[in-house]
């Protein structure tokens, strides 16, 4: 009796798996369409019902016009790093939602800009939003990115590093918006937060070093010359 | 011995302070620390000590063509030793700067002074002169550089007043912001005017002392993760001198005692891993092989080998400021000096507490 039980069971528990599996590859698969969100999520161990939902999220955000590769690789960090399935949930949903944000953001900025071909401004955008940058700054960053939109990312790195470094949220963007204004490539914005750094062991403050930044930055077309005329 | 390690710490406090400065900057220091040396065999002694500084520098732009700088400072220091010690020493400098098309032409003038000197280092005057052309200064492509240096260290009270001129050759190349690369090969000449030749034992003759120098050096450097600089320069010297070394003991004369080769590596490393506070670091190590110079005892007894140097030690310094006008700063020195003549064996250990204050006009 007891042993026909546990078949039985055994023997539900069974189907209810098989049946689990043939909703998810033979129902979901055509409404999602995209092999590879079912290859990231096959690697996973969520359970179906997860995948399911995880499913759901990237069709909310098709509907949103979000395409699936700018959340793809968010997906596939949480996996790897085994990212418990509610908190991964979180993470997704906001991402989606500060994309959607970013979108607007940008397009308000620049109303040429077409975000499909230019995905990586607008994931940077999204990234920005869900540090909790304030939305204005990231206007003014782009506003100042609009005729130099490959050095965008560099700017915003700018910015951030010199909000790490201790300066406030007005002065790093007034420096990231001098650099923008001046020939420096973005590959050398880097030796702004350098410039800040070496001023410091000179006893130049960052207040002093804006300032001359800003005497100076319209002539300026390489960082040499620029921390030549600020530190010398 | 006590003074002569006096007199290292009252430079170490000096060479501490920023060469430049914000336009026009006064800096005003104080502090107090202790050094700590050996004193006989296997015993410690330690000098409390006392030290102020002030800085003055001024900058400005050159409209379209470069910069200037001027700069001063002075300092002075009190050891609670017996006899009491004092020191005093002084910088004046003066740098600008030319920019022609795609090179630039830099210029550097100076006094180096110290007008009491102390009881074993005697009072000095050393003017120094420099003059730099980089032929190219775009940063990506490779920067070849010609330096003229020279200076003249004058020591009233003494016979080793220097006069030095030398030509460096190099190239610099930074082909990315992180990370770059310089390589030079310099050479000189110093004359010692008052400087004894012996031409017999005891006997010193009419010949100057000349040293003729070489000197090739290699440097890497770097930024890492944004707010850490770092450099390691590695550089081998070679000095050729028509001096030689009366051994008044034994009295013997050490033909070209002064041919030495003298292998040099040092790190500075500099971080600021916010706007309030600054770290540096820069240990050093340096061995010295002499090419003709016979070690000898203590004695002055003759050892059958050449004389071997090695020197290792290094700086720390940490500075914190909540608003960039006050500067409380922690500094540490040491130093390790072993030789095989006389068996030479020193070393020192400094600490150093001080406050700075900015002021701007």
């Amino acid at each position: 009796m007891k042993g026909k039980r546990y078949y039985l069971s055994h023997t539900n528990s069974g189907k209810r798996k098989i049946l689990k599996l043939v909703l998810f590859f033979f129902v979901l698969i055509p409404v999602m369409a995209d092999p590879a969100l079912l290859s990231i999520l096959e690697k996973s161990s969520y359970t179906d019902e997860q995948k399911e939902n995880i499913c759901e999220i990237f069709k909310e955000a098709e509907v949103k016009e979000i395409p699936s590769s700018l959340i793809l690789p968010r997906l596939e960090e949480g996996i790897s790093k085994q990212v418990p399935y509610n908190r991964l949930k979180d993470v997704l949903v906001n991402e989606i939602d500060c994309l959607v944000q970013a979108r607007e953001l940008l397009i308000a900025v620049d109303t040429d800009i077409i975000l499909l071909k230019e995905s990586s401004i607008w994931l940077r955008t999204g990234i920005l939003l869900a540090k909790h940058i304030p939305a204005k700054t990231i206007r003014a960053i782009a506003c100042a990115s609009i005729s130099r939109w490959e050095d965008y990312r560099d700017a915003t790195v700018l910015y951030l590093s010199l909000i790490q470094w201790g300066l406030t949220d007005d002065k790093a963007l007034m420096a990231v918006e001098f650099v923008l204004q001046s020939s420096i490539t973005g590959q050398d914005f880097i030796g702004i937060i350098n410039i800040f750094t070496r001023g410091r062991s000179l006893h130049i403050s960052p207040e002093e070093i804006l300032i001359r930044m800003k005497e100076v930055i319209d002539d300026i077309d390489t960082i040499e010359t620029l921390e030549e005329k600020i530190l010398y | 011995m006590k003074k002569r390690f006096f007199v290292l710490l009252v430079i170490m406090t000096t060479i501490s302070t920023s060469i430049f400065s914000a336009s026009p900057t006064m800096i005003l220091g104080l502090g107090a620390g202790s050094l700590v040396f050996p004193y006989e065999e296997e015993s410690l002694d330690s000098d409390w000590f006392l030290n102020t500084d002030a800085l003055l520098s001024y900058r400005d732009t050159l409209t379209d063509t470069g910069y200037y700088s001027f700069f001063s400072s002075f300092s002075a220091g009190f050891a609670f030793a017996k006899p009491y010690l004092y020191s005093d020493e002084e910088m004046l400098s003066f740098e600008t700067g030319f920019h022609f098309h795609n090179s630039k032409l830099i210029c550097t003038g100076g006094l180096h002074s110290s007008i009491t000197g102390t009881n074993l280092v005697l009072p000095f005057y050393c003017p120094e002169w420099e003059m730099a052309y980089y032929f190219i200064t775009e940063r990506k492509k490779v920067q070849p550089f010609l330096s003229y240096h020279g200076y003249y260290f004058f020591e009233p009270e003494s016979k080793e007043d220097i006069f030095y001129e030398g030509l460096e050759l190099g190239i610099k190349h930074r082909p990315v912001i992180t990370a770059g690369y310089g390589i030079s090969l310099g050479i000189g000449w110093e004359n010692w005017p008052e400087y004894p030749v012996y031409s017999a034992p005891g006997a010193e003759s009419d010949t100057i002392r000349n040293d003729l120098l070489c000197m090739l050096k290699g440097e890497i450097e770097g930024i890492f993760q944004f707010f850490l600089d770092w450099e390691i320069i590695l550089s081998i010297a070679m000095r050729w001198s028509n001096t030689n070394d009366y051994i008044e003991e034994i009295d013997y004369i050490n033909e070209r005692s002064e041919d030495r080769v003298v292998i040099k590596v040092e790190t500075n490393l500099e971080w600021s891993p916010s706007r309030y506070i600054h770290i540096k670091l820069h240990p050093y190590f340096t061995p010295g092989i002499y090419i003709n110079k016979q070690a000898v005892t203590a004695d002055g007894s003759l050892k059958g080998e050449y004389v071997r140097v090695y020197e290792a030690g290094g700086n720390f310094h940490i500075d914190w400021t909540p608003d960039n006008s006050l500067y409380i700063l922690f500094e540490t020195e040491g130093m390790i000096y072993s030789s095989n003549y006389m068996d030479q064996l020193n070393w020192y250990t400094l600490f150093h507490l001080g406050i700075k204050y900015s002021l701007k006009f």
